[in-house]
């Protein structure tokens, strides 16, 4: 059982730029947290993004300026908030049209045509 | 109807106190720490039948994080600031080279260039020995300030950690001036020539725009942390 688990997060490892990506777009802006159980409920639980993987990527997007932050207080604390910069939506297109690539050749593999 | 628990003041204190002993020592890292864990400990505390206590959530959330709790997440912070800190010095450095600042950087230039035939060579060296004492005072002056501007500070940020040495080329440009000028200058008037006023003058520049970006990108960072973060700037 880990096994499996640890292999489908490896499958998924290498999606998860374009994924936060994509809720980014579509959901405005959003914080660390939001993003984990956005994931978790969208996949149904199948794919359970770890603080670990998660902070270091946001963290590297903001670096990179796809991404940028803005800090507000809500109430007993404050909540650090990413939003994709103009450069990060250009971004999200090209993430979306590569993964469609990756996801269509992987097809291809799975489900090869049959040789006519 | 179940009843939803909230964290305290005193429980998010004590969320920063745990990030605190789990080596996360900047403030900025800590509140999107915090933020985090308090959202994650109250969804633990909330599920299932059996309430579970605030401690004990608390560990069950931070296994999350796996083995290596928050190092991972430290290092990429660091990395992330050091990346974006050198990419907005070259900016506001490249500024001075496209307009409008580079009309300040050609205004500079030219002033170098023209004074040569308006000013004898023992007066070239006059005036190099007066714009280096500006310099430096100038630029002593401004180190003050930021120290000053420095010490407002209460919390350690990781947004501004590596500014406040940021501009310290006053030590550098009495280096160059003793190297350039040598002492000869002042006894042998014949061993300044017109290179040695286009070469220091030209070092003299190039410091002094450094210079001019390197506080310009730690004011700017400075009041944007106290713009992110203004607990970080009070007592507590």
């Amino acid at each position: 059982m880990y096994f499996w688990h640890m292999n489908r997060l490896s499958l998924y490892k290498g999606c998860l730029e374009p994924i936060i990506l994509r809720l980014l777009k579509d959901n405005g802006r959003m914080y660390g947290y939001s993003i984990t159980q956005m994931v978790k409920e969208i996949t149904k639980g199948e794919l359970q993004i770890t603080e670990g993987a998660l902070y270091p990527l946001l963290h590297r997007l903001e670096a990179e300026g796809i991404v940028e932050t803005t800090v507000e207080n809500i109430g007993n604390r404050m909540r650090k908030y990413y939003t994709l910069t103009k450069a990060g939506t250009k971004q999200t297109g090209v993430a979306m049209e590569e993964l469609k690539t990756f996801m269509d050749s992987l097809n291809l593999i799975i489900n090869p045509k049959p040789s006519i | 109807m179940k009843h939803t628990l909230e964290l305290t003041e005193e429980q998010i204190q004590q969320l920063f106190y745990f990030t605190e002993k789990h080596c996360v020592r900047h403030y900025d890292l800590q509140v999107e720490l915090v933020d985090h864990l308090a959202d994650a400990v109250t969804a633990k505390m909330n599920e299932g039948s059996t309430p579970l206590s605030f401690e004990d959530a608390v560990q069950k959330v931070y296994a999350g994080f796996g083995v290596m709790g928050f190092s991972p997440i430290i290092a990429s912070r660091q990395n992330a600031v050091l990346q974006q800190s050198n990419k907005e010095k070259l900016r506001l450095f490249k500024q001075y080279f496209t307009w409008p600042k580079a009309a300040l950087t050609v205004l500079m230039v030219t002033i170098i260039g023209i004074m040569p035939q308006i000013i004898p060579v023992f007066g070239l060296k006059l005036v190099l020995d007066m714009c280096t004492a500006a310099f430096v005072v100038w630029e002593v002056t401004e180190m003050v300030k930021l120290y000053r501007q420095h010490k407002q500070q209460k919390q350690k940020l990781l947004l501004t950690e590596n500014t406040y040495r940021a501009p310290a080329f006053a030590g550098v440009a009495i280096d160059l001036f003793c190297m350039f000028h040598g002492w000869d200058w002042f006894n042998d008037a014949n061993a300044f020539s017109l290179t040695s006023f286009y070469v220091y003058s030209g070092f003299l520049l190039g410091f002094f725009i450094l210079s001019l970006s390197f506080i310009n990108f730690t004011r700017n960072l400075h009041s944007q942390a106290r713009l992110q973060y203004p607990a970080a700037f009070k007592m507590w």
